[in-house]
């Protein structure tokens, strides 16, 4: 055995490591986070260049719940599109429509400790390695002077973007010295939006409701100075008669 | 959980001591070696449609070194190595993990190039060319780090005889 055999031996002799398991719950969140992330900055950088205003914000279903009327912030709609970062390699299933998504942008009573109201926002996304993703979210700060500031976008990176169920969920985050929200939301009929959260029970988040695709949504949004920076646990849809909806994917990704 | 997320949670379960122990001769920290790889893997998930379907391992080890390099470029680098254990004597297990403690000491010593070069070389058996591309630095570079980096941790060896331990 020479030298080079010999250090090959010994750097590889790792039978005994005292290493622990993976995180794979922390693993999986963040990389869900980025991903969300990564999608979202594509989505922005091309909105600088590709911009095209189609039309104005659509109205309102219903009121949220326990945060006032929800009403369209008065700003320019947009849709915005993306080139591919590379070709997928295989081929995906086309889109089920290719009918552009009108932004769509609702206030929502809550104030942001970083300064202004919060703001959730509907968008088109469309990028190649997400076919089945129209759309995607965002929370937005609205300032006193009209003017409104994304802070966290996100979107449905893994199925139909309005199969039933919580979509896109993201836990609290401090973005630009603001406590972000946790959000997202939920495709179906849901009445109710509902966590719970250690210390505080079971909390409601507020709601607004919007028309995408031609499938309701309820955006949703916990105040996080009662859930705090940690993600609210045993996420809950409830239809009008109390009864639990489909759930899907409930995991709040972060980042 | 979608297909796709169990092909990794497998991916993540079978490669994960490798990665970690790879960290680990990278940084001689237990802990910066488990987030190191940690975030490798978060970062692999985050595009493993992609991955997936190509060598992931590959994609893993080249987040983990570059993660780490990164790490290097910053100004808290190497922690202090004034600490070397004793020369291990070639003999049975309790041998072997000492030697391999005073192995990873060892490779303290080593400028962070020299010892990424060593650990790609000798611990994920990569080829002059791949570490080359693996680092971004030429094959010559690689050659030249590596034959340093060796001749460095020759200085802390003194073996009895080949293949005595472990």
């Amino acid at each position: 055995m020479n030298e080079h055999d010999l250090i090959r031996h010994d750097l590889q002799a790792d039978a005994d490591l005292p290493y622990g398991a993976p995180d794979l719950d922390a693993i999986m969140r963040t990389g869900r986070g980025l991903r969300r992330r990564r999608t979202a900055t594509a989505v922005s950088a091309a909105a600088l260049v590709l911009v095209t205003v189609t039309g104005v914000a659509l109205t309102i279903d219903r009121p949220t719940a326990g945060n006032g009327t929800v009403t369209p912030v008065a700003d320019a709609p947009s849709v915005v599109t993306t080139t591919p970062e590379s070709p997928p390699p295989t081929p995906e299933p086309t889109r089920a429509t290719a009918a552009p998504i009108p932004e769509q942008n609702f206030r929502t009573g809550l104030q942001l400790d970083g300064g202004g109201e919060l703001v959730m926002r509907v968008h088109a996304v469309e990028h190649p390695q997400l076919p089945q993703t129209r759309f995607g979210i965002a929370a937005c700060r609205l300032d006193s002077g009209g003017a409104t500031q994304v802070l966290i976008v996100t979107n449905e990176t893994d199925v139909s973007d309005v199969a039933p169920g919580f979509h896109a969920i993201e836990a609290p985050m401090n973005v630009k010295d603001t406590l972000v929200p946790e959000f997202g939301y939920y495709a179906g009929p849901a009445e109710r939006i509902t966590g719970v959260v250690p210390g505080a029970g079971t909390v409601e988040a507020g709601t607004a409701v919007a028309k995408v695709a031609g499938t309701m949504i309820v955006l949703f949004w916990f105040d996080p100075a009662v859930t705090g920076p940690e993600p609210v646990a045993d996420l809950r849809a409830l239809d009008e008669n109390g009864k639990d909806l489909p759930g899907g994917d409930t995991r709040a990704g972060r980042g | 959980m979608p297909r796709g997320d169990d092909e990794f949670v497998e991916f993540a379960q079978v490669a994960w001591k490798r990665l970690v122990h790879a960290a680990y001769l990278l940084t001689s920290d237990h802990h910066r070696a488990e987030d190191a790889a940690q975030t490798a893997l978060a970062r692999t998930y985050a595009s493993w449609s992609r991955v997936r379907r190509q060598d992931a391992y590959a994609y893993t080890r080249r987040i983990l070194v570059n993660h780490l390099t990164d790490g290097w470029r910053r100004p808290i680098r190497e922690q202090p190595h004034s600490d070397v254990p004793d020369r291990p004597a070639p003999g049975d297990l309790a041998d072997h993990i000492t030697r391999r403690d005073w192995l990873v000491s060892a490779l303290r010593t080593l400028a962070p190039r020299e010892r990424a070069v060593v650990v790609l070389r000798y611990y994920f058996d990569l080829s002059e060319a791949d570490v080359a591309t693996e680092l971004g630095i030429s094959v010559g570079s690689v050659k030249s780090m590596g034959a340093r980096g060796l001749a460095r941790l020759r200085l802390h060896t003194d073996r009895v005889s080949p293949g005595a331990t472990g």
